[in-house]
């Protein structure tokens, strides 16, 4: 003989446990479009790359028949090492993407503390404010702060500070500070990293797009410069810059160039032994000089270095000539 | 009713090998001419004791005759028919029994088959004459206690048996659902007449007052005399009370049904109280047991699956049981059966839980163009339903539904480029509705607790990060289904829903789904 084993049909129990434990988890998340609103305000290296067209090797071997725009090759590397400070603190500003706001105000948001994942045992903060100095509609001022500190209660350091002015970093214009002796002190800087404050300023507000660095010392393998970069859409910009040659010669450079990368420059000479003096010289695409105005023969290792005519320059707005 | 007729004979395949070569008349006539009401059972009355007798009763299926809305003339032949195989029989030295059963009905002293009649006084008469040892009429018809009136039959609730033991009866019984002057009942609740209900039932094993598996003349009239005298106490027809006439000699009783050869069975233990109700899987009352604490009592049934229900006092509810009887008996005490409302009692129509499953497509928008434009574009979904009904009482049904979805839009911020955005959404719920048929047509209407989850991404958004949010939805649900299979409905659900959004500011939100799909009818 067997026994009858019926379960209970009452699913009432059930529904309402279901339901209390939806009402627990209910009305959360990151859906925001005012997250979206800030987050547009930082920078990404799409806005603050300085971007070249040089190509070629400084000293390299050339096929120019008069003698290749080593001046000008410099660009390059020089861009290059640029590029590299600027990622270095986007990767610093990337971070607040990867992590929702732990609070949220109408004009404020602060991230953080969130550890810091490059450096085991650091942790960051970040807060930005969005203030409307004209109007309510009208366009936005963005400042915004990160700083760091070894995890636990010391004070937070100030390592990044920044403005931003308009709504979006494609169209506007900002500025960013980046404190390197900070940055030294917490023992999370590179071994490649300057020290004193390197400060960022870029404006795409209007043609040309600007980006400007200022390196306080040397450092990204770049030597302490104010950098400029101007870009137009259709490919002519300018870009001052200073570099070391193999001698350690300090060449200051204040180049423009074509889509094409031709381009001329006017460069101030500061020997390795106390030499002072200037030239001018001119490219074409392929980086040979068509022109050169070198009278105190800096720019050759053999004299005569002038050649050319200022006519083979190409009409290039900056610098004027 | 053939399913049901169909299990009631399987337990012939057992027939127990009882006293006597037994032949049976059973005769069900729902049409009394003119002046007379159809009657809704008397077929099935006559199916169910058909099957009994063949089953548990002794009586091999060439001896017995089952006659549904036969004439007078069948009836007759029927009898004569038999009374000669019972006479062939006897002067072959067998003891021989002879029953016949009748429902339907009788009016100035004649059971009326259809336009034709027969006296009760033809039929008392033939079964005096009947060339059988034992002779048994059980009539169920109004005022069919006349058929007993002749020599002081009474209505009595149990006969005195008394006789010599060595000896076996012999004689007559007449035995009538109803005094002379009374009315005999139907019960629509039962599904039968109650005489025949309760007689049946308790030759199934509700009589076997000994307890010895076996229910004999008495045992069967004392139950069924108690039980419909109960049961039509309250009615409004009035009380009926069966009646008999006993003229048997030797031992005086004789064992009707012998339970004990059947191995399916449903024991109630000798603690149960109460009146249980045995149900077939139409909810059709199979055998009723009034049972009383002391010992234990077995109902005999064929293989099959049954409920089991026994009402509370008062209106405290029922005791309900499924139960599927095999080749062994199935004990159910109180103690294991659900509990449930009146309302769900199987007997007047609840068969259980009835599972359904909707799968379908829609699309989902929300009623502020802001959120729509900003936050929640529009999606389409496509989603699976389990619904539930008869389950919950009330006539209310319940579901859990579960959606996926998605769409893509943009997203507009002031002084910010167009954001391309793409959205997706898994989506669930419980719903709680009432059906309103119309027609072809179910409409329902009801309340859903929903919970979604909404995740958006920007395919060329400046590295953004992806969002989601999470929430619980209450809301509006209905639907209007139309069946155009007994297993397939096309069905048109409209969902509002309430969201309240709270990340960058509160905001009540409101937001419509509609959905197109096809409802597929789980289980038998």
């Amino acid at each position: 003989m067997r026994s009858v084993n019926s379960g209970s049909r009452y699913a009432g129990a059930r529904l309402a446990a279901a339901a209390a434990a939806a009402l627990a988890l209910s009305g959360c998340g990151t859906f925001s479009n005012e997250d979206l609103r800030f987050l547009a305000a930082l920078p990404t290296n799409a806005e603050l790359r300085v971007a070249v067209p040089a190509q070629g090797t400084p000293g390299g071997l050339t096929a120019c028949s008069t003698r290749s725009a080593d001046v000008w090759l410099w660009a390059k590397p020089t861009s290059d090492h640029l590029n590299a400070g600027v990622d270095w603190v986007l990767a610093l500003v990337d971070a607040v993407r990867k992590v929702p706001p732990t609070h949220r105000g109408a004009d404020t948001r602060e991230w953080g503390p969130f550890d810091d994942r490059k450096h085991p045992g650091m942790e960051v903060h970040v807060t930005m404010l969005r203030t409307y100095p004209v109007a309510l509609d009208g366009a936005p001022e963005h400042a915004y702060a990160f700083e760091a500190r070894p995890k636990g209660t010391a004070p937070w350091t100030p390592i990044i500070s920044g403005t931003f002015r308009h709504a979006s970093a494609t169209t506007g214009s900002g500025t960013i500070a980046l404190f390197f002796d900070n940055v030294w002190q917490l023992q999370i800087a590179d071994a490649d990293s300057p020290h004193g404050t390197m400060r960022i300023g870029y404006d795409r507000t209007s043609e040309p797009r600007t980006t400007d660095l200022s390196l306080a010392q040397e450092g990204f393998n770049l030597v302490q410069f104010d950098y400029g970069w101007a870009g137009y859409a259709d490919g002519q910009g300018a870009f001052d810059y200073a570099f070391k040659d193999a001698p350690g010669n300090l060449l200051t450079v204040a180049a423009g160039f074509d889509a094409g990368g031709r381009g001329r420059a006017q460069v101030a000479f500061t020997g390795a032994l106390g030499a002072t003096g200037s030239f001018r010289q001119c490219w074409d695409a392929n980086a040979c000089l068509v022109y050169v105005d070198d009278p105190a023969n800096l720019s050759c290792p053999s004299a005569p270095c002038s050649l050319g005519i200022v006519g083979d320059c190409p009409p290039v707005t900056a610098p004027p000539f | 009713m053939i399913g049901e007729v169909a299990a009631l004979l399987a337990l012939a395949v057992a027939a127990p090998a009882l006293d006597g070569h037994r032949f049976a008349l059973v005769a069900g006539e729902p049409d009394g001419g003119p002046g007379t009401h159809r009657l809704h059972y008397a077929e099935r009355d006559a199916r169910r004791m058909h099957a009994i007798l063949t089953g548990v009763g002794g009586v091999r299926a060439e001896d017995a005759r089952l006659l549904l809305s036969a004439s007078a003339g069948e009836f007759r032949r029927a009898l004569a028919d038999l009374s000669a195989r019972a006479a062939a029989a006897r002067s072959a030295g067998e003891r021989t029994v002879l029953l016949v059963y009748y429902s339907g009905h009788a009016r100035d002293g004649a059971l009326r088959l259809g336009t034709g009649s027969i006296p009760l006084d033809e039929v008392r008469g033939a079964l005096e004459q009947a060339p059988a040892d034992v002779r048994i009429g059980l009539v169920d018809s109004c005022r069919s206690g006349a058929i007993t009136r002749a020599k002081g039959a009474r209505p009595a609730p149990a006969f005195d048996v008394s006789g010599t033991p060595e000896a076996s009866p012999r004689g007559l019984v007449l035995i009538a659902s109803s005094a002379a002057d009374e009315d005999s009942q139907e019960s629509d609740a039962i599904g039968a007449s109650y005489f025949t209900h309760h007689l049946a039932s308790g030759l199934l094993g509700g009589a076997d007052a000994s307890g010895d598996g076996k229910v004999t003349l008495a045992e069967a009239y004392a139950y069924a005399y108690a039980r419909t005298v109960g049961s039509t106490a309250s009615s409004a027809a009035g009380v009926q009370h069966p009646v008999f006439l006993y003229d048997l000699g030797g031992a005086g009783d004789v064992v009707l049904t012998d339970l004990a050869p059947v191995a399916g069975a449903i024991v109630l233990p000798a603690a149960s109280e109460g009146l249980y109700v045995v149900l077939d899987r139409g909810g059709r009352a199979v055998a009723e047991v009034s049972k009383a604490p002391g010992a234990e009592r077995r109902v005999a049934l064929a293989p099959g699956r049954y409920a089991l229900k026994k009402r509370l006092p008062g209106d405290e509810g029922l005791l309900v049981a499924e139960v599927r009887v095999e080749e062994v008996p199935v004990q159910v005490e109180d103690a294991r059966m659900d509990r449930v409302p009146l309302d769900r009692d199987p007997q007047k129509g609840f068969s259980g839980a009835r599972w359904s499953l909707v799968g379908g497509v829609g699309v989902q928008r929300f009623f502020s163009k802001a959120a729509r434009d900003g936050l929640f574009p529009p999606a389409t979904l496509g989603g699976l339903e389990l619904g539930v009904r008869d389950d919950l009482g009330h006539g209310l049904a319940w579901g859990v539904d579960v959606a996926l979805g998605g769409g893509e839009g943009t997203v507009t911020l002031p002084g910010v480029e167009p954001l391309p955005v793409r959205f997706a959404e898994v989506a669930g719920g419980a719903s709680l509705w009432h059906d309103f048929q119309a027609g072809p047509v179910t409409f329902s209407a009801g309340v859903r607790v929903g919970l979604v989850w909404m995740t958006r991404s920007f395919p060329a958004g400046r590295e953004l990060p992806s969002q989601y949010f999470f929430t619980m939805t209450p809301g509006l649900t209905g639907a209007a289904a139309w069946r155009f299979t007994p297993r397939l409905s096309a069905v048109a659900r409209l969902r509002l829903s309430y969201l309240f959004y709270n990340v960058d500011k509160d905001r009540s939100l409101g937001y419509v789904e509609g959905l197109l799909g096809v409802e597929y009818a789980l289980g038998e």
